[in-house]
């Protein structure tokens, strides 16, 4: 089993995978159950028929400060591996710039 | 005579310093002269502040206080609803955008301004922001709210009389910066070059045009340094002012940045 974490090189916050979404009234960043967690720009005032509403992009974002990045562009330049003393679970820790 | 070249087989365009002295303050070694490298302007946006709504653009201010944005840097080109650049009929003109980090729509924009030792995304407070064409549906502060299909954005640089600000005109005069342009609807970036203060597409001399990008698959794909020739200004005696036209993106996914904007002369 294999378990990877993510650290916000920035700040040393760990980064949870989450869902960016643009509302019809934010732009937000969400866990993995929907809940929102944080908004990047409130009160966007863009027009509830057009075609940015309700796009969504996979991101890991910082538990720290208030930064999110695509998972599809992660970029790291750190990763630390391990693994658990009965050796059943591999650790990595990795770095996002 | 000529210049060095090369110390112990490093290029001297990739040694910094000697001896703990910058490689642009010496000008000989050992009575041969090195190669002349001097940066008449740069503009990396730190100072500034930021603007990231849809419905606002940058105020540029401190380093920047003598760059315009938007339509006050147009000459109407079409008297036609809003203030037009001319290039594409019927596209009307708003201004760029001061950003941080990451843009606000997903699927375009770089993740932080860059650092120009390599390209990569410096998320610094020193090293973070750039300015870009913030493509999501709006106003730009100015009129209705319009798609990024129907928009041109257009800042230009403050002026300089290169006759008199190199120190050599005989020297390559360029206009060096990094460019980030992913997101499937990215359009075209033009550089124009004009004297006056305010212009338009017939006015301008068109001096670069970018119209096909490669290496930005993603937020992260590091950014890419550009370099304009200006070489047939260098020596003219008038104040030269130099725009940055953006058009052609067909949605929000269009948020094209630049970044570390300079102006260099070498030999």
């Amino acid at each position: 089993m294999e378990k990877v974490f993510y650290i916000h090189d920035k700040c040393k916050g760990e980064m949870l995978k989450g869902t960016y979404k643009c509302t019809t009234k934010d732009y937000e960043v969400q866990d993995n159950e929907g809940n929102l967690v944080f908004t990047k720009i409130s009160n966007h005032e863009i027009p509830e028929n057009d075609e940015e509403i309700n796009t969504t992009a996979n991101i890991v974002y910082c538990t720290s400060c208030s930064y999110a990045v695509e998972t599809d562009t992660i970029n790291y330049d750190v990763e630390i591996t391990g693994s658990s003393p009965d050796n059943n679970i591999n650790y990595r820790i990795r770095y996002i710039k | 005579m000529s210049s060095v070249s090369t110390i112990n087989n490093i290029s001297i365009d990739n040694i910094s310093k000697i001896d703990n002295v910058a490689i642009s303050s010496i000008s000989a070694i050992d009575g041969i002269s090195t190669p002349a490298d001097n940066q008449l302007a740069l503009f990396d946006f730190e100072d500034q502040t930021t603007q990231e709504s849809q419905n606002a653009i940058w105020s540029p201010s401190n380093t920047a206080a003598n760059w315009v944005n938007g339509v006050s840097a147009v000459t109407d080109a079409e008297g036609a609803t809003g203030t037009n650049w001319g290039k594409t009929a019927g596209l009307q003109v708003r201004g760029w955008n001061c950003g941080q980090d990451t843009t606000g729509s997903s699927g375009t924009g770089p993740n932080g301004g860059v650092n120009p030792a390599d390209g990569t995304h410096d998320q610094s407070s020193d090293g973070d922001r750039y300015i870009y064409c913030e493509a999501t549906t709006g106003t730009g502060g100015v009129g209705s709210s319009l798609t990024a299909a129907n928009r041109t954005w257009v800042t230009r640089t403050r002026g300089y009389n290169f006759s008199t600000t190199m120190s050599n005109t005989s020297l390559n005069l360029n206009l060096k910066f990094w460019l980030h342009a992913f997101g499937s609807q990215i359009g075209d970036l033009f550089i124009y070059i004009d004297t006056n203060t305010a212009s338009n597409h017939s006015t301008a001399t068109l001096i670069q045009s970018y119209t096909s990008f490669s290496g930005f698959s993603a937020n992260s794909s590091v950014w890419q340094q550009q370099t304009v020739s200006l070489n047939s200004y260098r020596a003219v005696d008038a104040t030269h002012y130099i725009y940055f036209v953006y058009e052609g993106a067909t949605g929000f996914r269009a948020d094209l940045a630049v970044d570390h904007v300079e102006l260099r002369e070498t030999s």
